[in-house]
């Protein structure tokens, strides 16, 4: 139910303080309200979308591969958060995505399936595959109703009674215990002009869930300016900062036209065919993920190059599009860093520099060259790589990760293993900043099910 | 016209069913249009030949296809604008519009314009041209040339 900060006598029933409604900060909400626990959930925005709000709230000054106006589309400040954008694309990280997180895939596996129900989808999503080509096999992503949080797949969170949530308001400030092993009193900025002090109880514990840039940038505005941000004593909070790298139409597969993927039986749901490298040849490209949707394009009989391969395939061939969806390496110098002005709450303006690796790149042309030479020696069919668009036309996919990464090592991520800050008992992270490595698979399902995992965890102890 | 005759780039194009074009090779490099959208449906035109990745045997029957080169060098996307009009014709493919160039003793360049021109005036026409050295090449997709080497 939502609630007025004048409403609120006493902050002392709940249970956690959720700092964001988006699809993490509501999975966290619903694992309270099962058990019959309550939370406050504060959210900078309002029930819809605002444009002063968005303007006011989310300013990003972006360096690199990404600019000032890229990051805000994709941090939206209103109830249900940037699921207010979401395309619907679903899709979980494999084991091999997961080999440097302290958590494995095979721990996320039945999250990924409350996941998958959670929003809409059959489990098997996270499973099924075909046979592709030598080399690659053919998994899908799923594409099908978005879950937008501020609105149907919200109703049942926001509206029980357990959950409170405030809106236009901001939490712009952490305050650590003098011993920096917990949070004790956060500060609550409600919009127009009132700041709010909650004590931090010892049965309560704090949430955020404000979204890749958000969490970010609460942990490094909560400092005094005479010790280390919360959860940065070493320097990590922002570093790590991924996105997806996109290649659109980077290539061209002609094959013959008795050329089938199998598809995925009906449970799927709508799909998006797309190659992905297999383990071996995953390894030789150096470990970096990709995959490449088949989509399928009139073959242009004007161009002479394509006349010549339709001719070598024995006449009868057609054509698809290649779109790449990409890993980017986790560096630690890509990352959101704290720059002069704030915004109406007082929280610190971010600067990010997300830059791509040359390797990055590699790795793409790698698995096309691959790709072609497996179809090629399979007589399947042949591949142009589009030069031009692979390097002068990349984008991202909106997926804002790794900026509070999680990792069992303090001196490099900023979460553990649990999404608990580094010494804060009181002190978790939902969202894709806790990302350790991005592989190449949208984030919303792998953001949910970590948001369940650690709801489990948190809601589950009395 | 038949597969045969428009193979690929610069490599070769047939006249009268002999393969013309030759000594163009390089031509082949030309860059090509990236992307052509055309209305209502997507076409992606790769660069060069070097960007598919073929097999020994595709590479065999293109030099085979090479060795059967003739007198005129053809320019893929290329616009020769002001190499000297002698005249113009409407014509049915890149084939006439070659052949009436080689039938013609003072005809030293052509240039054929795709029926995908934007302009429906132009689409499928022929220009017979007498420079031998025309002033420029223009890049442009909507065109194919053909030049005495």
């Amino acid at each position: 139910m939502f609630v007025k900060i004048q409403d609120i006598t006493s902050f002392e029933p709940y249970d956690a303080v959720i700092i964001g409604s988006g699809p993490a900060g509501a999975t966290v909400a619903q694992s309270f309200l099962r058990r019959g626990r309550k939370v406050l959930v504060v959210e900078t925005g309002s029930a819809t979308v605002e444009t002063d709000v968005q303007d006011s709230y989310s300013v990003i000054h972006g360096q690199g591969h990404f600019d000032s106006n890229y990051w805000p589309q994709h941090w939206i400040r209103a109830l249900g958060g940037t699921s207010a954008v979401w395309a619907g694309w679903m899709k979980p990280l494999s084991a091999r995505n997961m080999v440097s997180w302290p958590v494995t895939r095979g721990e996320l596996a039945p999250w990924y399936d409350h996941a998958a129900v959670t929003l809409g989808r059959d489990p098997m999503i996270s499973t099924w595959q075909s046979a592709g080509v030598p080399g690659f096999d053919l998994k899908p992503f799923s594409r099908g109703n978005t879950a937008r949080y501020g609105e149907a797949a919200g109703e049942a969170i926001w509206s029980d009674t357990h959950v409170h949530v405030l809106l236009n308001a901001t939490i712009s400030r952490l305050h650590p215990r003098h011993d920096r092993t917990g949070i004790e009193r956060i500060t609550a900025f409600v919009a127009p002009d009132l700041d709010v002090e909650i004590d931090i109880a010892a049965h309560q514990t704090v949430v955020l869930a404000a979204g890749g840039m958000g969490n970010a940038q609460i942990l490094l505005g909560s400092t005094d300016g005479t010790n280390a941000a919360v959860g940065n004593d070493t320097d990590q909070v922002g570093r790590y900062l991924m996105e997806h790298p996109h290649f659109y139409e980077c290539a061209t597969l002609i094959v013959k036209e008795s050329f089938a993927f199998t598809t995925p039986p009906p449970s799927f749901g709508r799909f998006v065919p797309a190659l992905v490298p297999d383990d071996a040849t995953h390894a030789a490209a150096g470990g970096v993920d990709a995959s490449f949707e088949l989509a399928e394009i009139p073959l242009t009989p004007e161009d002479d190059l394509q006349s010549l391969i339709v001719e070598r395939l024995g006449g009868q061939a057609k054509a698809y599009v290649l779109n790449a969806r990409t890993e980017m390496r986790a560096d630690p110098s890509n990352r959101v860093e704290r720059i002069f002005g704030t915004d109406p709450s007082g929280l610190p303006r971010l600067r990010a520099t997300c830059i791509f690796n040359a390797d990055d790149y590699r790795s793409v042309l790698h698995y096309l060259n691959a790709l072609g030479k497996s179809v090629a020696d399979q007589d399947i069919g042949r591949v142009g790589i589009i030069n031009d668009h692979l390097f002068s036309n990349v984008t991202g996919g909106g997926h804002t990760m790794g900026t509070t990464r999680m990792g069992s090592d303090p001196k490099t991520s900023v979460v553990d293993k649990d999404c608990r800050v580094h010494g804060y008992s009181n002190l978790f992270i939902a969202g894709s900043s806790v990302f350790t490595t991005g592989g190449y698979s949208n984030p919303t399902m792998t953001i949910v099910a970590l948001a369940a995992r650690l709801g489990e965890f948190l809601g589950g102890k009395a | 016209m038949n597969r045969r005759d428009v193979l690929f780039g610069a490599l070769g194009f047939a006249v009268g069913g002999a393969l013309a074009a030759g000594t163009g090779l390089g031509y082949m490099f030309y860059r090509r249009a990236t992307l052509a959208k055309a209305k209502g449906r997507r076409t992606v035109v790769s660069d060069s030949l070097d960007d598919w990745v073929l097999t020994d045997a595709d590479r065999t029957a293109l030099a085979h296809s090479a060795d059967q080169a003739g007198p005129l060098m053809m320019l893929n996307n290329v616009d020769l604008p002001g190499a000297g009009d002698i005249r113009s014709a409407q014509v049915t493919d890149v084939a006439e519009c070659a052949a009436l160039c080689e039938a013609d003793a003072n005809c030293n360049a052509f240039t054929f314009a795709r029926p995908s021109h934007p302009k429906v005036e132009k689409r499928n026409k022929c220009w017979i041209k007498s420079d031998q050295t025309p002033p420029k090449k223009v890049v442009d997709i909507h065109y194919i040339s053909g030049l005495r080497p």
